[in-house]
């Protein structure tokens, strides 16, 4: 069976890190996140075209507060260069997905037949399974996984959001990095005190 | 020009204007060690009898200085051994900087003897934290630990440095230290509607804590109140801002804070909130702390913004600046309805029992204030004592009050005490209170009091039991006490002068009297024993997760 999150797309949010590219960095902000008891449903890592920074992709849920501390205890570490929540509308997020399900020479048409409507790659074919990649929004994945429920899934993995805003906003990636101010609260769009 | 790495420490420190650092010598800090010897006449080292003391006493040294005290430690247990002194100066924001010797590189990773991984043991309890794996990195990381220790909310930053990197040699240029990074920035539109809430406000009431511990933040808030007539409470962080017996100082608010201080909160229709956050020892239950009040939090980290308590509006920035800001917008008022009430809570506060024969707490205290003058500083240890001196004590002056707030560390007080009279100089009044609980933990350092002549006077309230955690059990757990009636008996007055170190014992009010005034003229340290009920309490006392309706008077 696939598990598919408890939390649906619509309280997913995605929070994106800019921070130094060094030694040890995913370890305190993990370590950040673990003591503060945010709630992290996937993270992603990897160098930018920047070689000084590194960038952390981010998803997770929960009402404004939690998110708000989540944003203000990270820009607390000294690694963190700058830290955003990324707009769902304008933003794009993919997700990669390796599964291997159980197939003989019976369920191998209409499991192809499933890859083919999803446009998911077969990666890899044995006489006892096959391999599927499919790219493509967390959700999309999920809907994916969920045509898996009567099959035998052996593996699986996937990689996590990674994400990125639309058009040619990047002033998040231009500002010399030592220049970049912290968030201030309450953020944009935040009231302070509901009620 | 080329310097071993030991050279760059010791050039950076002096170049940072350290002259003192407290520390304890191994195998891994030979190197700079050798180097601290040759340059004794610029920096002086402080050698302790436990590395847990010399980082109380580097805490201590910069609450009572607000300098950045620097603490030095061999690799493995000499670096393990600072952890509590580092979560105890991060959780109370003191600026330190704390440096570690480890294994040479070619053996980090190895378990090699005396390693440690003291990066990831400290990572969660610094503000930063670096291991040093090239020379060329050393004085650059140094001037960064520095600057970050001192900077925005400051706390504790810790730097490894690898055996081979103290060796090794590379070129140095001197740098002037970079200035501190204080935060003058602010919404100055925040700040004008802050003040019309203050103008608008019928029972306004200020919280301050840590946050105004400086002095630059102290007299605008005193403006502040006086201006506009607002009663003021404080958390344990702040006790000495507001001297004591000013009128507009309601007195310590919290668990163990007065009757009329916490009531003033609950029934304030506004809450200024200056440099405090909220603690679950001060906001005991967040859903109704302040619940009749709009609120209006000052404070340096963005971060402590409706974290513990929501509100209503947040001004981010230091106290001083914005306080300052906001005085001109701010209407001259009285609130006379308010204050009335006010005194009329005030006839109601707890008030303990005085006795002639037995030694009673706040009789003690009193004396102390007496004997001791306005200019004594008070260090204490964690327990009933603290709550006691944090209550009754004759607080005068900021800095003058220094106790382990957030993380309560028993065992803090002596270290602390150390580090004080160190930066404040053999002239300075320092003075210690603790439990016998917590003096058990740390009074190895009287060797250290002792060595260097410190004139530390050391009150002992010696009820026998673990007090605190006593009072609770009687409280709320049948009088089962567990653990918390050690059958000891210890001479204090004894291991004092097995230290080398002044005794006193005192049973009685004149005893206590006599002892404290010969402790006065004592050119070294100095514990006075004194022996009080096991039965004695610290109130009132509002129980965790309680609010003022649960409030214990008796």
């Amino acid at each position: 069976m696939p598990t598919v999150k408890k939390n649906d797309a619509a309280d997913r949010r995605v929070i994106s890190i800019l921070v130094d590219n060094q030694r040890g960095v995913l370890a305190r902000v993990s370590s950040l996140f673990n003591r503060r008891g945010f709630n992290i449903d996937s993270l992603t890592v990897s160098t930018t075209n920047d070689p000084s920074i590194s960038r952390i992709t981010v998803t997770t849920h929960g009402d404004e507060n939690s998110i708000s501390q989540l944003l203000l205890q990270t820009d607390r570490l000294e690694v963190t260069r700058q830290i955003f929540e990324l707009d769902q509308d304008n933003s794009l997020q993919r997700e990669l997905l390796l599964l291997k399900v159980k197939a003989d020479v019976k369920n191998r048409a209409e499991l192809r037949e499933i890859a083919s409507i999803y446009k998911s790659k077969i990666i890899d074919l044995s006489p006892d399974s096959m391999v599927f990649e499919l790219t493509g929004r967390p959700v999309k994945i999920d809907a994916f996984l969920l045509m898996f429920k009567d099959y035998n899934i052996l593996e699986m993995c996937r990689t996590g959001v990674t994400a990125i805003e639309r058009g040619g906003m990047h002033h998040h990636m231009q500002k010399p990095s030592q220049e970049v101010s912290g968030i201030q609260y309450p953020r944009q769009g935040v009231s302070a005190r509901k009620g | 020009m080329k310097l071993t790495g030991s050279q760059i420490f010791v050039e950076v420190l002096a170049e940072q204007g350290v002259d003192t650092i407290f520390g304890y010598p191994g195998g891994s800090v030979l190197n700079l060690y050798d180097e601290l010897y040759k340059n004794s006449d610029r920096i002086r080292h402080i050698l302790t009898a436990h590395e847990q003391g010399a980082a109380h006493a580097a805490d201590g040294y910069a609450r009572a200085t607000g300098r950045t005290g620097v603490v030095l430690a061999t690799s493995g247990p000499g670096a393990t051994n600072l952890v509590t002194g580092i979560a105890t100066a991060f959780m109370d924001s003191v600026p330190m900087v704390a440096f570690t010797g480890n294994v040479a590189t070619s053996l980090l990773g190895k378990d090699s003897f005396q390693e440690a991984y003291i990066e990831g043991v400290t990572m969660p309890i610094t503000k930063h934290n670096y291991t040093v794996r090239r020379v060329e990195d050393l004085a650059d990381t140094m001037r960064a630990a520095f600057r970050i220790a001192q900077s925005g909310r400051k706390g504790p930053v810790l730097v490894d440095i690898p055996k081979d990197v103290t060796a090794n040699s590379c070129e140095f240029t001197p740098k002037p230290p970079e200035p501190v990074r204080t935060v003058t920035h602010f919404d100055e539109e925040s700040v004008k509607k802050a003040a019309e809430m203050i103008n608008a406000a019928k029972k306004p009431v200020v919280v301050f804590g840590g946050g105004v511990r400086g002095a630059a933040g102290c007299q605008p808030l005193r403006d502040l109140l006086t201006k506009a007539e607002i009663p003021a409470t404080y958390t344990l962080m702040a006790a000495g801002v507001l001297a004591y017996g000013e009128p507009l100082n309601l007195g310590l608010l919290g668990m163990h804070g007065c009757y009329t201080a916490n009531k003033a909160v609950d029934e304030a229709d506004l809450l200024i909130a200056v440099g405090t956050r909220f603690s679950d020892r001060v906001a005991l239950k967040p859903e109704t702390f302040a619940h009749n009040a709009k609120r209006i939090q000052i404070d340096i980290d963005p971060s402590e913004m409706g974290k513990n308590v929501p509100i209503d509006l947040a001004l981010v920035g230091d106290a001083a600046y914005i306080l300052q800001a906001m005085l001109p917008h701010i209407q001259p008022a009285e609130h006379k309805d308010w204050m009335s009430q006010i005194r009329e809570w005030q006839s109601h506060d707890y008030k303990p029992l005085d006795s002639d024969t037995e030694l009673k707490p706040h009789q003690m205290i009193d004396e102390i204030c007496r004997q001791a003058g306005p200019n004594a500083v008070y260090v204490t240890d964690v327990g009933q004592h603290q709550m006691w001196a944090a209550q009754y004590l004759h607080h005068t002056k900021s800095r003058g009050f220094i106790t382990s707030g957030g993380l309560g560390t028993m065992g803090f007080g002596y270290g602390a005490a150390i580090g004080a009279q160190l930066g404040l100089g053999p002239d300075a009044r320092v003075i210690m209170l603790t439990g016998d609980g917590s003096f058990h933990m740390n009074l190895n350092e009287g060797c250290t009091a002792v060595s260097y002549q410190l004139p530390i006077i050391t009150v002992i309230f010696n009820n026998q039991v673990l007090g605190m955690v006593r009072q609770w059990q009687t409280a709320f757990y049948g009088k089962r006490y567990s653990n918390t009636d050690p059958h000891r008996h210890t001479d204090f007055a004894k291991v004092a002068e097995g230290f080398g170190a002044k005794g006193y014992r005192c049973t009685t009010p004149d005893e206590f009297r006599a002892a404290f005034a010969d402790a006065l003229k004592q050119k070294g340290p100095s514990w006075i024993d004194c022996r009080i009920g096991k039965d004695e309490k610290v109130l009132p006392m509002i129980p965790g997760g309680g609010d003022i309706n649960d409030i214990l008077m008796e």
